[in-house]
C-alpha cells in the first residue's frame, strides 16, 4: 500500500460544537492524525467566582443546552456537600427522574437522529422521511416527545430546569400528573423495544473494530448509577475518595485543543454510555437486560461504536426505573416540601453524577459569607478527547485499504459514537501576544 | 382567538438567508402593535425540534428565504399545498426541503396545525457573510407591513 490521503473534515457534523478531523497519509505512512478542538472556551469558572451559592446552578445549567439538569445536579450536590445540607428521599427520587428524563432526551436525540442515519446509511434523519424507515422516525418522534414532557413535568421545563434547588425542589408535580406519565412511559416501552428490532438488523454496519481500553463511570451497589455513586475504573476498581477525583481524571492541555484531554492508568480512558454499561450491566433493569441481550452485547465490551447501543439499552433501563420510582411516590404520598433551610458555612464540596456523555464533577469553594471563592467543572467529553485520538491512530491503518470516502465516514462515525458535547468541553485557548 | 406561532427560518451567517431570523427579530420589537395571538419562534435551520412546536399552535407561519424565480428582494405568500404540489415551483433556499420534511412528519401524526403558510423572501446572495443585498435590506418595512396584515387577515378568518 502506497497511496497519499488527505483529509481534512473541518468541522464534523452531527455533533454538538466544532471539532476537526486531519489525516495526512504519504506513501502509505500516516504523517498527521489528529482530532482537534476548536471551539471557542466558555470560562464558566471564572464566572462563578464571587457569586452567591444559589446561582450557581442556575449558572452553570447554561453550560449546556444538552446536559442543563446533569449540570444542575452536579452543582446542587457540590453545594448541598459544601454547606453540609441533607436532602429528603422524595427529594432523592424526584432527582433521579428528572436525571432519567435529561438521560432519555439525550440518547433518543444522539441515537435516532444522528446516529442511525449512519447506520442506514443516509447523510441526515431527513431521507427517513417518507422512506421505508419512515415509521422508524415517527417512533422516535414520539420517544423524543415523551422524555421532553417528563423533563418538563419534573423540572418545570424541558431545558434549563426551574425547579430544582439547593436542598430541594421549589414545585413537585401532582399524583395525576406522575400517573398520566407512567402510561406514557409504559407505551414508550414498547415504542423502544420497536426501535431496537430495526436497529438490530443494520447494527453490522458498525464497523468492526475492538481497542481495550479504561472505562471509568460512578458505580453503586443499590443501582445503575446515575445521580449517585462512587468513581470506579475497569482497570483499578472502586475509588471512594470522591473528593480527590482529580487523581482519577488527570486533566492536561494539548497543542490541538481548546478542551482538556484526561487520563488515568492508561494513555486515555472513556467515559459514557458504554462506560456505564461495561462497570454496571449486571444492575441494568428488566427491559435494559433485554435490550443488551438483543443486541449479545456484553461486558467489558471494547468497541467504541457500541456506545451507540448503550445509549439505547439504557434509555430502556430509564423508562422501567421512572415506571419504579414514579410507583414508589405515589405509594408514599406526594409531599408538598420546601428546600431545605440553609445555614451558611465556608466549605468545600464535590458533586458528581453521570450525564448522558459520562461523569460529570462540579467542585466549589464556598466562603462563610455563601459566596462561591472557586470553581472546578470537569466535563464528560473532556475525559473522552484523548480516547477519540487514541481510537483513530488504532482504527486508520485497519482502514487504509478503504476508499477515501469510507475512511473520513469511518472517522466521522467514530467522533460520532462519542456523542461529544464539544463546546461544553472547551476551558483553555493559548493566545500568543506578538 | 387561534394561536399563531410565526416560525423565522434561516441561517444569518450565509447573507441573504437570515431574512427570515431578521424579520422575526423585527417583529419582536413591534410585537405590541400586531393584532393577533402570536408566538415568535426562532426555528434556526429548520430542525427537528420543530415538530414539538408545531401542535401548540393552530395556524404557523414560516418566514424564510425561498427560491421562487423571482426578482431579488421580491416577497410571496404561498400556501404549504402550493408547494407540496409542486403548482409553483419553488425551493426553500440553502437548507433544501428540510422544513417540508418536518411539516410533513408532523401531518403523519395527526396534529396541529390546521395550516401552514410561507411567506417567502427571493433571496440574491446566500454565500457566506451577514450582510443583507440592498435590494432586500431596503424592503425591510415592506415586508413587516406586508407580515402585519396577513397576521391580521388570518386572525380574523379564524375568529
Amino acid at each position: 500500500m502506497n497511496k497519499d490521503i488527505q483529509i481534512k473534515v473541518e468541522h464534523v457534523t452531527r455533533v454538538e460544537g466544532h471539532g476537526n478531523i486531519v489525516l495526512d497519509v504519504k506513501k502509505g505512512e500516516i504523517k498527521k492524525l489528529q482530532w482537534q478542538i476548536s471551539e471557542a472556551p466558555r470560562f464558566f469558572e471564572a464566572m462563578l467566582r464571587g457569586r452567591y451559592y444559589d446561582e450557581l446552578r442556575t449558572i452553570t445549567s447554561r453550560i449546556c443546552g444538552i446536559c442543563s439538569i446533569g449540570h444542575s445536579l452536579a452543582s446542587l450536590k457540590a453545594t448541598e456537600d459544601a454547606l453540609n445540607i441533607n436532602i429528603s428521599k422524595q427529594t432523592a427520587i424526584l432527582r433521579r427522574l428528572a436525571i432519567n428524563g435529561e438521560n432519555m432526551q439525550s440518547h433518543i436525540l444522539h441515537f435516532g437522529y444522528l446516529t442511525l442515519p449512519d447506520l442506514f446509511g443516509i447523510g441526515s434523519v431527513f431521507p427517513l422521511v417518507g422512506s421505508k424507515n419512515n415509521d422508524t422516525l415517527l417512533k422516535i418522534v414520539k420517544l423524543h416527545r415523551l422524555s421532553n414532557e417528563m423533563s418538563d413535568l419534573i423540572c418545570g421545563r424541558t431545558t434549563h430546569p426551574i425547579r430544582l434547588q439547593v436542598g430541594g425542589f421549589s414545585a413537585v408535580p401532582t399524583k395525576k400528573q406522575l400517573l398520566d406519565l407512567k402510561e406514557k412511559l409504559k407505551e414508550g416501552l414498547n415504542l423502544t423495544k420497536d426501535v431496537a428490532k430495526v436497529t438490530k438488523d443494520v447494527v453490522d454496519n458498525f464497523p468492526d473494530f475492538n481497542r481495550e481500553t479504561e472505562y471509568i463511570a460512578l458505580t453503586s451497589n443499590k443501582e445503575y448509577a446515575f445521580y449517585d455513586g462512587d468513581i470506579a475504573s475497569t482497570d483499578t476498581g472502586v475509588y471512594k475518595d470522591y473528593k480527590n477525583y482529580d487523581k482519577i481524571t488527570n486533566e492536561y492541555f494539548v497543542p490541538q485543543s481548546t478542551a482538556l484531554y484526561a487520563k488515568h492508568k492508561r494513555e486515555s480512558y472513556m467515559v459514557g454510555a458504554l462506560a456505564r454499561f461495561n462497570l454496571n450491566s449486571k444492575q441494568l433493569n428488566h427491559v435494559g437486560k433485554e435490550i443488551a441481550d438483543l443486541f449479545n452485547l456484553k461486558a467489558v465490551n471494547y468497541n467504541p461504536f457500541m456506545n451507540n447501543i448503550a445509549q439505547l439499552i439504557e434509555f430502556a433501563h430509564n423508562i422501567e426505573d421512572s415506571i419504579n420510582w414514579i410507583d414508589l411516590l405515589v405509594e408514599n404520598g406526594l409531599k408538598d416540601e420546601k428546600p431545605k433551610e440553609v445555614e451558611l458555612k465556608k466549605g468545600r464540596g464535590v458533586g458528581i453524577v453521570e450525564v448522558p456523555r459520562g461523569m460529570l464533577i462540579h467542585d466549589y469553594k464556598i466562603n462563610d459569607k455563601g459566596r462561591c471563592e472557586k470553581a472546578n467543572c470537569v466535563i464528560p467529553t473532556n475525559q473522552n478527547h484523548a480516547n477519540i485520538q487514541k481510537d483513530m491512530e488504532k482504527l486508520v491503518p485497519e482502514i487504509l485499504e478503504k476508499p477515501k470516502k469510507e475512511i473520513e465516514l469511518n472517522l466521522e462515525m467514530l467522533v460520532r459514537a462519542y456523542d461529544p458535547c464539544i463546546s461544553c468541553s472547551t476551558h483553555y485557548l493559548d493566545i500568543e501576544f506578538v | 382567538m387561534k394561536k399563531i406561532g410565526i416560525v423565522g427560518i434561516g441561517n444569518p451567517l450565509r447573507n441573504d438567508d437570515g431574512i427570515g431570523i431578521i424579520l422575526l427579530e423585527k417583529l419582536n420589537n413591534i410585537k405590541n402593535n400586531i393584532s393577533g395571538n402570536i408566538d415568535l419562534i426562532d426555528g434556526g435551520t429548520g430542525g427537528m425540534n420543530l415538530i414539538h412546536k408545531f401542535p401548540l399552535y393552530d395556524i404557523i407561519v414560516i418566514i424564510d428565504a425561498v427560491n421562487f424565480s423571482g426578482q431579488p428582494g421580491d416577497s410571496n405568500i404561498f400556501n404549504l399545498e402550493e408547494i407540496v404540489n409542486k403548482k409553483i415551483p419553488i425551493s426553500t433556499s440553502t437548507h433544501g426541503d428540510d422544513i417540508l420534511k418536518v411539516i410533513n412528519l408532523s401531518k403523519q401524526l395527526n396534529e396541529k396545525p390546521n395550516r401552514f403558510i410561507f411567506f417567502g423572501v427571493q433571496p440574491k446572495d446566500t454565500s457566506n457573510g451577514t450582510n443583507l443585498s440592498s435590494e432586500i435590506e431596503n424592503k425591510i418595512d415592506t415586508y413587516l407591513n406586508i407580515l402585519k396584515l396577513e397576521i391580521k387577515k388570518i386572525s380574523e378568518d379564524y375568529l
